[in-house]
């Protein structure tokens, strides 16, 4: 009679290696019980060896493949010790066979190049070992399938856990299949279906950590969109599923369904936790779900944005809650709370832009910048309404320093700099590749916005923009209050006035020990302090840039009409670069002194002097400097003029992409808002949209956001 | 017949014997294959890191 153990449904991994009963009534002789003895444990050996030497040959493969020969060698020697111990199984086999015939068995002696391959030792007990854990209880099982509640989902313990839980559910299946007891089917299929559930999450896990392209989870955000994605594609697989009406879908469907259903919770689950942490999800990426082939689309990361504006926000929550803690009389200083919760906000924040200044693009990087300056911004401009503006104002102005301590512009700039040191030195041979000068000229830009950041950076920590003159020309000038005008930044002399009045850093120094010692943000704070003590001296970034060579070749046709126009009198490339470069500082500086407002004597003498230094001049960036200026001393006809220029000089072509064109007519767009001319601020933004509606959304977005949320420290 | 008995009563334990061999041998396979996740993880990890060098370094 067989038995049915061994019969398992066909399909299934583990049971395919179950080696069949011999198919015999029953032992007729003794020989017959020692041949069919041995035949069975053959068989079980003969299948555990195909599995080693499986196991055997896939680390074999990956040493072949970027494993690490210690990583190899490690595997091959757990492989081993496993083997030895099943070497100790089968001879316990054969001893325990030995005593139940009474004679001593050894069915495999001699033999070595059939089943497990290594001899146990006396200091190897894995029959105790292996007879221990098959003897595990449910409730034992059980136990070990639960996944702490500290262990975040989406985090790489996670993963190591549902590994497990998954090792331990097959153990647990095989087990089942091949105990003396008369097995419960029903268990079985729960426990395969709960070990289905685990591969699929498994799974999807490991497609989105590889998808994530670093291996783990920088943040709960970055894993959220993934998995409600491939949820809502099972989902939609059913739903495909129910319309064809096939007639065996019903049962697939149904348990589909409730398997989506579980990893649809889990994904709500994330979404609702990451929403609590102030992170909004895409949803309307997820809107063509119900596709064919929807799986394997590239998934949509949330942006920059989200992220960035969700920590913010999450900062901004963190301080209404400390606030009404202190209203509530649970903490001692209202002052230092609201400091301590904002600065932590404001810690992460410039953590999680410090990590995107690693990420591999121009792009990400700059929209970081954007962003951050955008909410610098706002939070600057942000109106007061509780009469505590001294203490906002010295909030506001620690948020920046904050911000822009964790930026390293200088850094930045030094690397666009060797970049173009490169460039340069291929320049030769590719000197007729047009795609080769566009890129040399993108990289040159982007050495002088770092450099230029860079300034602002020290212009708000130190209030020396600039060597030669920005400090006196600043200290002469002080604000003057003008309500029409946007509120954006506040004069540096202004803040140094107000910052010994209730700012973080006299709080810490009075209560730090006791409120701070769990704080990550120290960390955090020492991490941005040890980058700003290792960031290289300004002067060598100047020096690099100075030192640049200006050869006839490397300068477009564009940048060359810019050149002449901005420097007729000038004899020297080397001087049109100086010239170039003072013009720039000094509208920058303009622009940062007339951003508070100044008084009518003072916008017009700005007046006149933009009007001289910018004429014939053709350069899009500095007649858009002209332009906020003239904006911000409410010198609209001026400002209007030069808008006419900028928008006469944005022009497609050579480096002046589609997608330039269309950021820069937002740009234009966002002055004439500040004009308050609505008409052209719709002609501007649909020339935008009309010449590059190929942008994906987020570029659109992005351009549109810079236009909506301009400010003169933004280029 | 006593004899008999006694075949099939040995039969009996001799199949016990080796299920739980296999059983055994069932688990052992688990680890090994566990062994074999690991060092794709591994493996696939540092893949995965020396790419995005790879793209950083761009």
């Amino acid at each position: 009679m067989i038995d049915e153990r061994f019969s398992g449904e066909p399909g299934q991994e583990e049971e395919s290696k179950i080696p069949e009963e011999p198919k015999v009534e029953g032992p007729r002789t003794f020989e017959d019980l020692l041949a069919d003895s041995k035949e069975m444990l053959t068989k079980a050996r003969e299948s555990h060896r195909v599995a080693y030497e499986h196991a055997q040959q896939m680390v074999d493969s990956r040493s072949q493949d970027s494993a690490l020969p210690e990583d190899v060698d490690s595997a091959k020697k757990e492989l081993d010790a496993l083997e030895v111990e099943a070497s100790a199984v089968v001879s316990d086999a054969e001893d325990k066979i030995g005593q139940v015939t009474g004679e001593k068995t050894s069915f495999f002696a001699g033999d070595t190049s059939r089943g497990p391959v290594l001899e146990a030792t006396d200091a190897d007990q894995p029959a105790a070992q292996s007879a221990e854990t098959a003897s595990k209880s449910q409730e034992q099982l059980e136990a070990s399938l639960q996944i702490p509640e500290s262990v975040k989902p989406g985090s790489t313990d996670y993963l190591s856990y549902l590994i497990d839980r998954e090792s331990l559910l097959t153990e647990d299946i095989a087990k089942r299949e091949r105990d003396s007891e008369k097995p419960e089917r029903r268990v079985i299929e729960e426990a395969a279906e709960r070990n289905e559930e685990l591969r699929l999450q498994q799974n999807l896990l490991l497609k989105l950590e590889r998808e994530n392209k670093g291996g783990t989870y920088s943040s709960l955000a970055e894993i959220a969109p993934f998995i409600a994605k491939y949820a809502e594609a099972i989902r939609a697989d059913i739903e495909a599923a129910k319309a064809s009406g096939e007639p065996e879908a019903g049962g697939k469907v149904e348990s589909q369904f409730y398997r989506s259903t579980d990893l649809l919770s889990a994904a709500e689950a994330l979404i609702s936790r990451i929403r609590e942490e102030g992170v909004e999800v895409d949803y309307a990426s997820q809107e063509d779900s119900t596709e064919q082939g929807q799986r394997e689309k590239e998934p949509v990361a949330p942006t920059a944005k989200d992220v960035l504006a969700g920590l913010y926000r999450a900062g901004e929550r963190s301080r209404q809650d400390s606030q009404n803690e202190i209203h509530a009389g649970k903490l001692p200083s209202r002052n230092y709370a609201a400091e301590r919760a904002s600065i932590r906000g404001q810690a992460e924040l410039v953590n999680r832009f410090k990590a995107l200044d690693h990420q591999p693009t121009t792009e990400e990087r700059e929209a970081f910048v954007h962003e951050l300056e955008d909410i610098i911004a706002t939070e600057l401009a942000q109106p007061e309404s509780d009469g505590q503006d001294r203490e906002k104002a010295a909030s506001h102005e620690q948020f920046m320093k904050q911000a822009l301590k964790g930026i390293n512009f200088a850094n930045a700039a030094r690397m666009a700099e060797t970049n173009l040191a490169e460039m340069r030195q291929q320049w030769a041979e590719k000197q007729g590749d047009p795609e080769f000068i566009m890129l040399f000229e993108e990289e040159e830009k982007a050495a002088r916005d770092y450099k230029l950041r860079a300034e602002i950076k020290e212009y708000f920590l130190n209030g020396t923009p600039d060597v030669s003159t920005a400090k006196s020309e600043v200290a002469d000038q002080p604000a003057v209050e003008q309500p029409n005008q946007p509120a954006v930044m506040a004069e540096p002399e202004n803040i140094k006035d107000e910052e010994p009045q209730n700012t973080p850093a006299e709080d810490y120094s009075e209560d730090s020990s006791e409120q701070f010692a769990e704080e990550p943000s120290e960390e955090i704070q020492d991490d941005i302090d040890g980058d700003m003590e290792e960031e290289p001296a300004e002067e060598q970034v100047d020096s690099g840039l100075e030192q640049e060579p200006a050869s006839d070749g490397q300068q477009s046709a564009d940048r060359e009409q810019n050149l002449k126009a901005t420097t007729a009198t000038a004899e020297a490339p080397g001087d049109n670069r100086e010239q170039e470069l003072n013009l720039e500082r000094r509208l920058f500086q303009l622009r940062s002194e007339t951003a508070g407002g100044v008084s009518s004597e003072r916008a017009a003498e700005i007046s006149q002097e933009i009007s001289e230094s910018l004429e014939n001049n053709h350069d899009f960036y500095r007649l858009m400097d002209g332009a906020v200026i003239a904006s911000q001393i409410g010198d609209r006809k001026l400002a209007r003029s030069f808008l006419e220029s900028a928008e006469k000089n944005n022009v497609i072509g050579g480096r002046i992409t589609e997608l330039h064109f269309a950021e820069r007519c937002c740009e234009i767009a966002a002055v004439y808002k500040e004009l308050g001319d609505r008409n052209e601020v719709k002609r501007m933004t649909t020339l935008a949209e009309e010449k590059y509606p190929q942008a994906r959304s987020w570029e659109r977005y992005q351009a549109l956001t810079r236009a909506r949320n301009w400010n003169p420290f933004r280029r | 017949m006593e004899s008999d008995n006694t075949l099939s009563q040995q039969y009996e334990k001799i199949k016990e014997i080796i299920s739980e061999c296999m059983q055994k041998l069932g688990i052992i396979e688990t680890k090994q294959k566990k062994v074999v996740q690991e060092l794709n993880k591994k493996t696939d990890t540092r893949k995965i890191a020396n790419i995005k060098q790879e793209i950083e370094a761009l």
